[in-house]
């Protein structure tokens, strides 16, 4: 009788034991909660550039008039007899001769960054002559002066000769120049200006180059700074 | 872990350090844009004659008489001048290496630069003349355009050689040159040649201190 009480108890334990160890977990009251659609979005800088001739189009600063195709008269000249609009060097530049021409720069978009232009470059564009005696020649005697002309009083951001941009890398600008973030054109003008000691050897020849701007961000930028 | 071994990580560490530091400042956004294109296209100064302005050349030959006696008709010959470049130019004429010759003694009367030899000139005058002055040689360089002697041998001191006439591009300038042996020409001139060039020359006219004496 006393074995079976022992027993009768063991088994009443080893049932409590069960009940406490698995069945009274499962009871515990639970809750979770959750702060969804948390977003962490980069900034973008995305240039864009047309030229600014009263024109506003993308297109190349200096260019030959859709009323010259054969290229004779490239600037626009009163005194071109093909009476294209605007008026500067006739029938092509001449050592001495000098230019001015506009482009806007643009730094707009969905969440645009401020960003800082910091370089600038030239690069031979194969539409013209892209090698030899003349062509050395032109990129040595011919001064590109690039402003920003409405930021203090007329920021120069290199002047030089056009050889010290088509070094095939960039050119850190004298002044970086800020482009706050959707903050419209930024105004950059090239003057350009045939030195007076350039040889006959260029005579009646076409170079044609693409330039080209470098901007970073402003933000945690040491330039910037 | 020994000392050695302590000072190599320390030193892994910072190399590490400063590769995220170095590697950083190649983190920024970034963007560039390109206007292309630009064409810089340079004019051309050019100078071409013609005789019969249709057919311009850099060398003619205007004047070739042979077998000229005493009294004949003067020659006369009209030739152009044409601005074929794309540039406003300012031509200038200069005779160059003239020389008279009687196959005895010869006188530069232009030298090959174009300066007038005045005192070749004299002397030239004295051989080939004994009739008094001026010489029975006698040669012009007229400007028909502006209607302008730019040289008389009968009275070289008035030369207007050294005029510039501003050319526009395709624009013209008819100049006319005359040769002549007077009736009176003695038996010195006999055998004698007379013979030389002009060269004509061009310069951008813009971005230039213009010629102190320009034609028009």
């Amino acid at each position: 009788m006393l074995k079976a009480k022992i027993l009768s108890l063991l088994a009443i334990n080893l049932l409590g034991l069960g009940l406490v160890a698995g069945g009274g977990t499962m009871a515990i009251f639970t809750s979770s909660a959750s702060n969804t659609g948390n977003t962490f979005a980069t900034g973008y800088i995305r240039l864009t550039q047309n030229r600014d001739q009263g024109d506003t189009l993308v297109g190349p600063m200096f260019y030959t008039s859709i009323a010259d195709p054969t290229g004779r008269y490239p600037y626009d000249t009163n005194g071109n007899p093909l009476a294209p609009p605007g008026g500067e060097a006739i029938g092509g530049m001449a050592p001495g001769d000098s230019m001015m021409r506009a482009m806007d720069v643009y730094n707009n978009g969905a969440n645009a960054l401020d960003a800082q232009l910091t370089k600038v470059k030239a690069t031979v564009n194969p539409a013209g002559i892209t090698s030899g005696a003349a062509f050395d020649e032109f990129i040595q005697k011919l001064n590109v002066i690039i402003r920003a002309p409405d930021i203090g009083n007329g920021t120069v951001l290199y002047s030089g000769t056009l050889a010290g941009l088509l070094t095939g890398q960039w050119i850190t600008v004298s002044h970086p120049l800020l482009m706050s973030a959707n903050g419209g054109a930024t105004n950059i003008t090239f003057s350009v200006t045939l030195d007076p000691s350039a040889d006959n050897i260029i005579q009646g020849k076409t170079f044609v180059f693409d330039f080209s701007f470098y901007a970073e961000q402003f933000r945690n930028n040491i330039i910037g700074t | 872990m020994g000392l050695k071994s302590k000072l190599f990580m320390a030193v892994a560490t910072s190399a590490a350090g400063a590769a995220m530091i170095a590697g950083g400042t190649f983190a920024y956004f970034t963007s560039s844009a390109t206007n292309s294109g630009n064409t810089f296209s340079t004019g051309t100064v050019q100078v071409q004659l013609s005789t019969d302005n249709t057919n311009y050349l850099d060398n003619i030959q205007s004047i070739n008489v042979q077998n000229a006696a005493p009294g004949d008709p003067a020659t006369v010959k009209d030739f152009y001048v044409k601005n074929t470049g794309s540039l406003p130019e300012y031509v200038t004429v200069l005779p160059e290496n003239l020389v008279l010759s009687n196959g005895t003694v010869s006188y530069t009367i232009f030298d090959k630069s174009g300066t007038f030899n005045a005192q070749s000139w004299t002397a030239a005058q004295a051989t080939f003349t004994n009739l008094g002055q001026p010489s029975a040689l006698q040669f012009t360089i007229n400007d028909l355009t502006t209607n302008k002697v730019l040289f008389d041998s009968a009275n070289p001191s008035t030369s207007t050689l050294e005029s510039a006439y501003l050319l526009a591009p395709g624009a013209t300038d008819e100049i006319e040159m005359t040769i002549s042996l007077a009736s009176t020409a003695d038996n010195s001139y006999q055998g004698s040649t007379f013979n030389g060039d002009l060269a004509f020359n061009a310069e951008q006219s813009a971005n230039i201190t213009p010629p102190t004496n320009i034609r028009s």
